[in-house]
């Protein structure tokens, strides 16, 4: 009995504290911290579901902030954009954790007295379980059903757990004909044979599995689905695997495209997927941004790209991020190019590069390969059990011919060991702290009233963004999802305005600039003018005629 | 009990005598050829019907021809209303959703109306004739038309209803900030004058540079370079409503074009106007969406818009040319000339290089999203005024001679003086909101008819497989050769070439049960005899495609000697067997 009640009090305390988390957390511990962090915080913290997916799992919000959410400008920051990247969903939920943990703090209150956070930790609950399951591969397709060969059956080639590890790896036949060859410096390793370069292969690699539809081709219609980050509207892949039929064609796409498009609010998006324009921001491509179709950043809003990842850098200190490329249907360039918002991405965690270790008699590697970069990293980090040696197996596939199975674990290249998880989180929090700090806020300055004559007045002021960031993005400016600036002047009805406009829309203004503007009044007493929108909110003066 | 009953014999035989109380006594109708000359329903089609109208209509088509008719809901519009399709086939002829099918819409834009009636057109036509023409029996033993006489019921009872122009509004109701200053439809047309038109305002200015025509005082025309005027015109019928110093500045007209709502090629509204928030974002397009992917045998589409006697395919977008590849253009060229030929003063045209470039159309999605070979026609033309060139050109007076001699006047509203809060003395006039780009009514009937021909010689060819010819050769011990032709008698293909491309839709199945199949193979020549084997499941033979006018051949080594049968199953081909 007594040992159950501490099981119970030990339950609790984890739910309340991610120090007790020892691992990635699976959905259901997922819904756990947000409940949790909602119940013990409800001044703060709203929860609710945007849809469920096919697998019956909920996309949640968490929306932080306090009183009016919708007034205060706000950060999307979204996890789970790629289902086989359990360590963005930490990021997300670790961040709302370390909110909360300083809401004692007058910075963390301040800040949320004027900024929202918009939460979204995991867009791709039904991939992500892949992780935790009793077969764990890397998977990016929700529950629906897909045929992705486009052969008219759903589901008929998944992988298959030759050696009965529990996870899927890769298998390796050796063949004349090969395409990969052994890497040079790590023999676990394989690598493309270079035909060019008069390299010759002798292994075809192909991932774990049998051609259980007879087919010719391994593993090639599997369980599930559409992928998130391959399912947004900005130059979607169609016809290839997991983009869906058609863009925004799944219900968390559009719950989640929805939802944001109501949130005029939103002046920055942050993801976590392996796309990148964190570690090294977008160049100006002249071309591309003045294309019919814009498929490039907007000259000032690279320069704002550029101001962020600064910001990043600085406070990650993470070095050598591997090139990243967008690829259609995802969600950073759906944040720029169709919300018309600041989009940033970043993996959050890759493979450092390593030093070859002299004390073992490493020797520089005379081929880069990531997977050998990685085992030895590992090794210098004392991570074992990543490798599956490489066992030979019968295979039915082919019959009288070598095949063995084994290789890297699926996951270990783009998710860190759990120990690491802590520290990333502080640092990606801190972040999104910084970035908010210099979150666009409008300023009436330098009001002058000159009497002219007869009951007329002139009313001059500078209407100004005192923040770093612009108050909309260049591209914002274009689209009707981001509401322009609104300065209207409040008169009473014996009070005219003989020039200048009562209401009137302002373009975008940059980090720190202004626009001047100026009205000719007729009539006496008080009036007030208002300068604002969802990005910056509002600043009201009061002027006497 | 006994009440409820005797209840219920009194509203059959009441909706019965409603339904056939048009019909006239046999004896007395001599039958004009290619019409429906005793129609179990009888409609006008020298008129407009709202949404309620149309409900009605495909109502009593369903109830007087249930063996021929199905009406379902296909989903809600916005405001609720149902967006009702007719499925027209000879039910009592195979599985009506195995069949290759004919989708048909109309009115995608809310102004743009008759499509609906066309549509109905069809679907009357189709039910009515069925009996004594046996051209359309046996279209509909092989065929089924999915018809949606208005895919935006909402837009068409505010065209009708609300004070209008004959060009708004264009889009759905759903309301939007179009402006993004946080207020909505504050300031659109005014029907100053009560009398459900938006009309011309015009004004007496001794320096404008307009004068009325002398020949017609309806019209106004421009002075020469040197001459006075004595007129200017102030714009469509409104005022400023909300003060800002504009007229009719954000009305609810204009809030997103729903025919740039779709899944192909879709671009937001700084790039493509009228876009909103992403593909099948609309109620409306997604009911028609989800309807279309429940039914892959739909092999051929079109939609109808108005105006300007066009028959229209795509791509809306000019850099998808790759798209619309050379042999799916001889497809569509050969249907689209034959279009030309049925429908006088329609030309056959490509949108983005004789219309405009336009990005996520409905027309786009049929074809680049699911590979069916889709038209827009662009209904009525000014040629129909007198059957010779005409244009919609503002100084060509066509229409005005047209209205005189033929309408003798009741599609013009007089100019008439106005008290104008921020003009002062105007007048107000102009043509009404039907005519323009809504048909006259008596050329109503005639040219829905044509676009209808053209649609069933669209249908038509539509793919017709059928088992030709099956051979056998004994191949000793016990085992012989089956050699099956399977012919496409028509002109599409099962797959057009943009499907085969993708893979769109699954291959088509050639199978053989009731005996035993040892091996199959696709025979390439049968005289040479080149083929290639299908190693796994050789009883079922996958053919990637059937083209038109022409055959496949498959063969298979099977055992046994019992009677046995040959099936092809194709989406869009539909199933046959021997």
């Amino acid at each position: 009995m007594m040992k159950r009640v501490s099981a119970y009090l030990l339950c609790i305390l984890c739910y309340n504290s991610i120090t007790a988390q020892t691992g990635y957390s699976n959905f259901a511990q997922q819904t756990n911290r947000i409940n949790a962090l909602a119940k013990a915080n409800p001044q703060w913290v709203k929860v609710k579901s945007l849809t469920k997916t096919n697998g019956g799992k909920d996309i949640r919000q968490i929306t932080i902030s306090s009183g009016n959410t919708e007034t205060k400008p706000a950060i999307a920051v979204i996890g789970g954009v790629e289902g086989n990247a359990p360590l963005s969903t930490e990021l997300t939920i670790g961040f709302a954790e370390q909110l909360m943990q300083g809401i004692a703090t007058d910075s963390i209150k301040n800040l949320l007295n004027k900024t929202t956070f918009y939460i979204f930790p995991n867009m791709s609950p039904d991939a992500m379980e892949q992780y935790f399951a009793s077969l764990r591969y890397e998977r990016q397709g929700n529950a629906v059903a897909t045929d992705d060969d486009r052969d008219g059956n759903s589901n008929e080639d998944d992988y298959d757990d030759l050696d009965g590890n529990g996870k899927i790896t890769w298998m390796r036949i050796e063949s004349p004909v090969g395409t990969h060859r052994v890497h040079p410096n790590d023999p676990r390793v394989l690598i493309r044979a270079d035909i060019s370069k008069g390299e010759k292969g002798t292994y075809l690699v192909f991932t774990e599995g049998t051609d259980n539809d007879k087919d010719g081709s391994f593993n090639e219609d599997g369980e599930g689905g559409v992928w998130f980050n391959k399912n947004l509207t900005f130059k979607h892949p169609s016809f290839s695997q997991g983009s869906g039929e058609f863009p925004a064609s799944e219900k968390e796409t559009r719950a989640l495209l929805d939802e944001l498009f109501d949130r005029f609010n939103v002046y920055a998006v942050i993801s976590f997927s392996s796309n990148n324009n964190l570690s090294t921001p977008y160049s100006f491509n002249a071309q591309a941004a003045t294309a019919p179709i814009l498929a490039g950043w907007l000259m000032p809003d690279t320069k704002v790209n550029s101001m962020v990842s600064e910001l990043y850098n600085k406070t990650i200190g993470l070095k050598d991020a591997p090139a990243s490329s967008v690829s259609g249907g995802d969600f950073l360039s759906w944040g720029y190019y169709h919300y018309g918002r600041f989009s940033f991405s970043t993996p959050g965690w890759w493979v450092p590069k390593t030093k070859p270790d002299t004390a073992k008699n490493e020797k520089a590697f005379t081929v880069e390969d990531v997977t050998a970069n990685y085992l030895r990293w590992a090794s210098q980090q004392n991570i074992s059990n990543v490798f599956t040696e490489w066992k030979t197996i019968q295979h039915p596939d082919f019959p009288n011919q070598k095949v063995e199975v084994g290789g890297v674990d699926p996951f270990a290249l783009n998710t860190p060991p759990y120990s690491l998880v802590a520290d990333l989180v502080k640092k990606h929090s801190s972040f999104l702290l910084k970035l908010a700090a210099a979150q666009p806020e409008l300023d009436i300055i330098n009001v002058q009233i000159e009497k002219l004559a007869n009951g007329l007045t002139r009313v001059t002021l500078d209407v100004i963004n005192k923040s770093a960031l612009p108050s909309h993005s260049k591209l914002g400016e274009r689209s009707y999802w981001v509401k322009r600036i609104n300065v209207k002047v409040n008169n009473n009805s014996s009070q005219s305005i003989i020039s200048g406009k009562k209401i009137q829309l302002l373009n975008a203004l940059e980090g720190y600039s202004s626009k001047q503007l100026s009205w000719l009044i007729k009539g006496s007493g008080k009036l007030t003018i208002e300068a604002g929108s969802p990005t910056t909110g509002t600043k009201t003066i009061e002027v006497t005629l | 009990m006994k009440l409820q009953i005797k209840q219920f014999i009194a509203a059959t035989a009441f909706s019965l005598t409603g339904l056939f109380a048009a019909a006239q006594n046999a004896d007395q109708i001599f039958k004009a050829a290619g019409s429906p000359a005793n129609p179990k329903v009888a409609i006008s089609w020298n008129r407009y019907y709202d949404h309620a109208g149309i409900t009605e209509i495909c109502k009593k088509i369903a109830a007087a021809h249930p063996e021929l008719a199905k009406l379902q809901s296909i989903g809600k519009s916005f405001k609720g209303r149902d967006i009702w399709c007719l499925t027209i086939t000879d039910f009592k002829k195979g599985n009506a959703d195995q069949k290759p099918g004919m989708y048909i819409d109309g009115n995608i834009h809310s102004n743009e109306v008759q499509g609906a009636e066309f549509s109905l057109y069809t679907a009357w036509y189709l039910t009515e004739s069925f009996k004594d023409t046996r051209f359309i029996k046996e279209l509909l033993a092989d065929k089924v038309f999915y018809i949606v006489p208005t895919i935006n019921p909402d837009g068409r009872d505010s065209y009708f209803h609300e004070p209008n122009t004959g060009s708004s509004p264009r889009s759905g109701v759903l309301p939007v900030d179009n402006d993004r200053d946080g207020l909505v439809d504050e300031d659109g047309y005014d029907d100053l004058d009560g009398d459900n038109e938006v009309l011309l305002m015009r004004r007496k200015n001794p320096n404008g540079r307009l004068r009325v025509d002398p020949s017609d005082p309806r019209r106004m025309i421009q002075v020469g370079p040197d001459e006075k005027g004595d007129y200017e015109m102030l714009g469509l019928e409104g005022k400023d409503n909300d003060g800002d110093g504009v007229v009719n500045e954000d009305g609810y007209t204009f809030q997103y074009d729903p025919n740039r709502d779709w899944g192909w090629g879709w671009q937001p509204n700084y790039i493509q106007n009228g876009a909103y928030k992403y593909p099948f974002s609309l109620a409306e397009t997604r009911a028609v969406m989800d309807f279309v992917m429940k039914h892959p045998n739909i092999a051929g589409a079109q939609s109808y818009h108005n105006a300007g006697g066009m028959i229209l395919r795509g791509p809306g977008d000019p850099t998808d040319q790759v798209t619309y590849n050379p042999q799916d253009i001889q497809v569509y060229d050969i249907i689209a000339r034959k279009g030309e030929e049925l429908i006088p003063g329609y030309r056959y045209l490509v949108v983005h290089k004789d219309l405009y470039p336009a990005y996520g159309g409905e027309l786009d999605w049929f074809y680049g999203g699911r590979g069916i070979y889709t038209y827009s026609n662009e209904l009525w033309t000014p040629f129909l005024f007198f059957n010779k060139e005409a244009t919609r050109n503002p100084q060509d007076n066509t229409n005005f001679n047209f209205d005189t001699y033929l309408l003798f006047k009741d599609a013009f509203v007089d100019w008439h003086e106005y008290d104008h809060p921020q003009y002062g003395k105007i007048e107000i006039g102009g043509f009404k909101k039907n005519f323009g780009r809504a048909h006259p009514g008596f050329l109503l009937e005639s040219d829905a008819h044509r676009n209808m021909a053209f649609t069933i010689y669209h249908a038509y060819h539509t793919p017709l497989l059928k088992v030709d010819t099956i051979t056998e050769k004994d191949l000793g011990n016990g085992l012989k050769e089956v050699t099956a032709v399977i012919s496409n008698s028509r002109i599409m293909p099962t797959h057009s070439s943009h499907d085969l491309k993708h893979k769109i839709e699954r291959p088509d199945y050639i199978s053989i049960s009731g005996v035993k199949a040892i091996a199959g193979m696709i025979v390439e020549n049968a005289d040479l005899n080149i083929t290639t084997e299908q190693t796994s499941n050789p009883e079922k033979i996958e053919i990637a495609n059937i083209p038109g006018l022409a055959t496949v051949t498959v063969s298979w080594v099977v055992q046994g000697s019992g009677k046995y049968t040959i099936s092809v199953d194709s989406k869009k081909g539909g199933v046959a067997k021997k």
